[in-house]
This record gives C-alpha cells, structure tokens and sequence, in this order.
C-alpha cells in the first residue's frame, strides 16, 4: 500500500478544490513546497491562491516552513491568511 | 504562582459578565483587568450581513491562543489571561470574541489585552464567511491587522 498525507484545505482553499481533505500519494519524504507542487497538479485550480505571500502550511498541528519535511501518515494542512477575532 | 491562563473555542455564544467574572474570581490578587469584546457587524462595505460563519483548525487554534497568551503573561508579569472565541454560523451583534488580562496595574493589563487580540487577528487559525443577500465570501486578511501585529515587535 503507498504511503499518503492527509492535506486540509481550510477557507477558500477548501471551497476552490470541492473539498476540504483529502489523501495525496507520497513516494518519499518530501518538502512542504513539493507537496504543494503535486496538490496544485492535481487541482491546478489552486494554485494562485496556495501560491499567496501569507498562505501558510502546518504539519501535524503545528506551523512549517516550506521547506519542511513531511513524512507518510503526516496531517499537512494548508491555511489561507487567518481572519479572526 | 503560575498565572491563570484559560483558553475556549466554541459554538456555543458565551455571556460577557460570566466569562469577566471567571477571571476576576481566579486573578483575586490582580489590581486591574482590562477587557475587549468583537462582534459581528451587521454590514461591510455597504453590504448588508446575514450571517457570519467561522471556520477553524481544531486542536491548532487553541494552542496557538494559548501560545500568544502565555507571550504576554511572560512579557508584562500577568496574573491572568482568558480567552473565549466562538466558531460556526453567527448573527449580526453577535459576541465573537471575549479576552481579558489581569495585572498589578493597569498599564499593563490595557497593552497586554491589546497584544492578545492583535497577535490573535493574524495568528489564530480562524477563517470568516460573511453571508449576504447576494450571496457569500470568504473574508481577506486586512494590510491594518497585520502592521498592527507588527508593531509590537518594535
């Protein structure tokens, strides 16, 4: 069985893909922003709004870099600039 | 003594003299507790709003408060801090977030609340769908939020 990442979609993001999780394949371990390239493949729709300066990516609950490593079974969650309070 | 540190995310509408109470009755040596309140506004940009709808990360969001709480308890000696934010569909008027801090002296419990919902606004992982007649949007974050947050660092 191939190892895969759980990736959440969270604002618009989720609204834009039609979901808000889904499974991504994951050959090796690879960085966040490779991630992001295969998501973006896989729903090119995406990719102006992953792409913006303040999206930020988290990885098991917890902030990343975007060069940061994901591993198999990670929960990477990709978050649009926050709008609380 | 360990300061009194309580963060919520809920549903649920929360009562603003409740939640005051709450950290008053565990800051009992404090000085000064400083309070703010956000709310829904009923309009943006001339655009009616029907409704409001917050989306969150659940188990990431309240670290995150808790983490930018535990930065100001630290920075101005706190006796407190509280925080409650709801999530989920909401009306005009009402309360979406309550935070308050507990401190000796004033100075420090008005500049510390003021810290907690300004790293709040562009650190919690919260994301608002304003509803209108039309139809509805995600919000954008707003260039005022984050050079507000900014300037704390100066």
């Amino acid at each position: 069985m191939a190892d895969s990442v759980e990736v959440l979609l969270f604002g618009r993001l989720g609204d834009i893909a039609g979901h808000e999780r889904l499974q991504l394949q994951l050959s090796a371990p690879q960085s966040c922003a490779e991630l992001r390239e295969a998501l973006t493949a896989q729903l090119p729709q995406l990719k102006s709004e992953l792409h913006k300066p303040r999206t930020m990516v988290a990885i098991n609950k917890t902030v990343a870099q975007w060069e940061s490593q994901v591993t198999a079974n990670d929960e990477v969650a990709f978050l649009p600039p926050v709008t609380g309070g | 003594m360990p300061a009194y540190l309580s963060v919520r995310v809920q549903s649920e509408p929360f009562n603003q003299a409740t939640e005051y109470n709450t950290i008053q009755e565990s800051c009992l040596h404090a000085g000064a507790i400083v309070s703010f309140c956000g709310l829904v506004r009923d309009q943006n940009l001339q655009q009616p709003v029907t409704e409001l709808f917050l989306q969150h990360y659940e188990g990431m969001t309240e670290s995150l408060i808790e983490e930018l709480c535990s930065e100001a308890i630290e920075k101005w000696s706190l006796d407190g801090a509280h925080v409650v934010h709801r999530v989920g569909a909401l009306k005009p008027n009402d309360l979406i977030v309550f935070v308050a801090t507990a401190s000796a002296h004033r100075g420090a419990a008005f500049e510390s609340c003021q810290y907690v919902i300004d790293q709040l606004k562009t650190r919690a992982t919260f994301w608002k769908r304003e509803t209108y007649p039309e139809g509805s949007r995600w919000l954008d974050d707003r260039e005022e939020d984050h050079t507000t947050a900014e300037q704390w660092k100066k």
